[in-house]
């Protein structure tokens, strides 16, 4: 079960910090692949530049996508996710403060699978975590590789 | 309004949008009605001399005409006088024999109304046609013996009453009867009627109402036109006219006529050589043509005024066309120009909303993540470290954690109030009965244990925004949850009732904490609360995101209520 990993794509050393401590004291235990920016998880996701040599075939069982992001953000990331045949299925989570309307509509049309805002009271963002991590690491399927 | 109103108002608004153009009309109008005035009098001395002329020379010619009658008869009587075998009869006294060679000349001059033969006393001695009771009648003291006797030239008398029955006026022309040794031997005398002297020249056209009256050598008047069967013979030589003529003057003048009562034209003319005069007279009304003449410049007037009016008509006709035609023109740029700003404004509008929207995103993300952060590990430092803190210690952590949460709100509310100012408006059919029971089962839900009597009156329908009026529902149904949270027996309702318009009022009525009537200005600010916040949490936003909502719909609120007796919200979109 150990091998399904995670990626977290967040610029906030702070809210990694936070998320990295959600997983752990809800008992995630699954290696967490973090990346600073669009830029990077693209890379990481694609194999390509600093991840060139990264095995292909190892996808994340889920990506938690936070939308502000350097460079590129979180939405393109996901738009180009799903132009790319290789992770058009890919799950991922949108992982965000927003509750804005238009990053809703805009999320869910690129393809999010979950949308899940961060709340302030840690305790509910606790369960948010959980939640997630117990569906997308637990209970589903992870799609078949390319 | 009337045409002629209608009219002043044109030109009124000409005069004062055109000055130029109305001076110019002004100048065209003066033109016109000055060569009509130059026209007019023009016209009026010309007719005015044309018929003073006229009347002179008919004056000139009845005298004319008369002098050579005089003359002709003079002639006739000469003719008469020096025939050899007459003069020799006469120088013979052979008075009736003498008359008998001129038995025919009455017949054969229609004008002589009959002769006579005298002695070179005066007395009648043979007349032709023959008159009773005159043979033999001495003449001595008439004018005409005076006048031929006076050197034995041919004479023509003043009119006078003749002795012979009928008492005709007539003129004698007197000649000597002259010898062959050239002696007087007798006078021969013609009476003549002046009347018949002027058959010739009847047919003259003298004018209307026009009359001619002649005047004799000794100023009496010896024939008027008018007075054709006057018997007594006037004598008019005090008159001014009368006088002007035995001077031999001639001419025309405007006066008075005493006999006619009038102002008349009078023409004079003096018949030369026997002391006579001639004189035409006319009303000045009807002499100067002044029926005529002014038919003639009624025609000239009306024909000016009628131009003047036409052209009046076309300029003011041409102005309200040019008017229109320009008050269309600016119409059109004034369209142009208010879409123009109209596309302007939306542009800029649209641009504040996207830097709003992008401000909103910002405070959202921005704001938010360091209150996550502060509140997530002031719960990492409780949870990891509590051996470590005392009591005190971790509720200072609790209040952090706690007023995180609240400024949480805080944006979260002010969001909401953000997004109902600049969200679209989707109008459509909503069921405000249908949308509270939803809220209100959410609000149960999030407080399972309270007990609260709910009524909410079917059927209430609204044309608006179902996302927007469901906030609004939420905050007005969720202050009425909040503030009957100590109330026992709550009781919330939501109903609707007709105000004096015949307008809809949506109300939320609640039996919880109320408020002071005397705040009620305040209650729709935001930021403003009226409870404190640990009687009753709040962040102040909730009912200025309502007012916002009802005011984006054209609607109103407003609230009632007494402190510890409840409030009522109303409503009308």
């Amino acid at each position: 079960m150990n091998e399904k990993t995670i990626l977290l794509v967040e610029d906030n050393p702070d809210d990694e910090e936070l998320t990295l401590r959600a997983l752990k004291k809800n008992n995630i235990l699954n290696q967490v692949t973090i990346v600073r920016d669009g830029a990077e998880a693209l890379d990481y996701l694609f194999c390509q530049g600093a991840y060139a040599g990264r095995d292909a075939s190892v996808q994340p069982a889920v990506t938690l996508l936070d939308l502000k992001l350097p460079k590129v953000e979180g939405l393109e990331v996901l738009k180009r996710l799903r132009a790319d045949e290789r992770t058009r299925l890919l799950p991922v989570v949108i992982l965000t403060s927003s509750k804005e309307e238009q990053d809703l509509i805009s999320g869910y049309r690129l393809g999010a699978n979950s949308y899940i805002r961060k709340p302030v009271d840690f305790t509910k963002f606790m369960e948010a975590v959980r939640q997630v991590g117990l569906y997308w690491l637990m209970m589903n399927e992870p799609p078949p590789l390319k | 309004m009337t045409a002629l109103t209608k009219l002043r108002n044109a030109l009124g608004s000409f005069i004062d949008h055109s000055p130029l153009r109305w001076a110019a009309l002004s100048l065209a109008a003066a033109t016109i009605i000055g060569t009509a005035a130059h026209t007019y009098r023009e016209i009026d001395s010309e007719l005015t001399t044309v018929a003073l002329s006229r009347r002179e020379a008919v004056a000139q010619l009845m005298a004319a005409t008369l002098t050579e009658k005089f003359g002709r008869n003079i002639d006739v009587a000469i003719s008469l006088s020096t025939r050899v075998r007459f003069r020799n009869l006469v120088a013979e006294e052979k008075w009736g024999e003498a008359i008998e060679i001129l038995h025919d000349v009455p017949d054969d001059f229609p004008h002589i109304e009959r002769l006579f033969l005298t002695d070179t006393g005066g007395t009648l001695k043979a007349d032709a046609s023959a008159l009773p009771g005159v043979r033999g009648a001495n003449f001595a003291s008439r004018d005409w013996f005076q006048g031929v006797s006076r050197n034995w030239q041919p004479y023509v008398s003043p009119i006078y009453t003749r002795a012979a029955a009928p008492q005709l006026n007539v003129v004698a022309v007197a000649v000597p009867v002259k010898s062959t040794t050239g002696q007087v031997v007798g006078i021969l005398v013609l009476q003549i009627r002046i009347e018949n002297l002027l058959e010739s020249v009847k047919g003259i056209d003298m004018g209307a109402e026009a009359f001619i009256y002649i005047v004799d050598s000794k100023g009496q008047m010896a024939f008027h036109s008018k007075y054709r069967d006057q018997k007594k013979i006037i004598d008019l030589s005090a008159t001014p006219i009368v006088q002007k003529l035995r001077r031999g003057e001639q001419g025309v003048e405007i006066g008075f006529d005493a006999l006619e009562q009038e102002e008349s034209v009078i023409a004079y003319a003096p018949v030369p050589d026997y002391g006579w005069g001639m004189v035409v007279q006319q009303p000045v009304r009807s002499s100067l043509g002044l029926v005529a003449r002014d038919t003639l410049l009624r025609q000239l007037l009306a024909g000016y005024g009628l131009i003047l009016l036409l052209g009046v008509i076309t300029a003011i006709l041409t102005l309200r066309i040019a008017s229109a035609r320009q008050r269309a023109e600016s119409d059109r740029r004034m369209k142009a120009d208010l879409e123009r700003r109209v596309l302007e404004r939306t542009a800029e509008l649209q641009a504040v909303n996207r830097e709003l929207e992008a401000f909103s995103y910002s405070v959202s993300h921005d704001l938010r993540a360091p209150l996550r952060a502060i509140d997530g590990f002031s719960q990492a430092v409780l949870e990891d470290y509590a051996d470590r803190l005392d009591d005190q210690g971790k509720d200072y952590l609790n209040r952090v954690r706690a007023a995180t949460q609240r400024m949480g709100h805080l944006i979260d509310d002010m969001l909401t109030l953000s997004r109902v100012t600049r969200v679209e408006m989707q109008r459509g059919t909503v069921d405000l009965s249908v949308l509270a029971a939803d809220v209100f089962a959410e609000l149960q839900k999030s407080e399972p244990e309270r007990k609260v009597d709910w009524r909410i009156e079917p059927g209430l329908i609204a044309q608006g925004d179902a996302q927007l009026l469901r906030v609004a529902l939420v905050n007005l149904l969720g202050n009425a949850w909040k503030f009957t949270g100590k109330t026992a027996n709550a009781k919330i309702e939501f109903g609707a009732m007709r105000d004096a318009d015949g307008a809809t009022d949506f109300f939320v009525r609640d039996n919880g904490a109320g408020f002071d009537m005397t705040y009620a200005g305040k209650l729709f600010g935001a930021f403003q609360r009226l409870h404190l916040t640990s009687e009753f949490p709040g962040t102040g936003i909730g009912l200025a995101t309502v007012q916002r909502i009802i005011h984006r719909h054209g609607g109103r609120v407003w609230a009632e209520g007494a402190v510890g007796k409840g409030a009522t919200f109303y409503f009308s979109l």
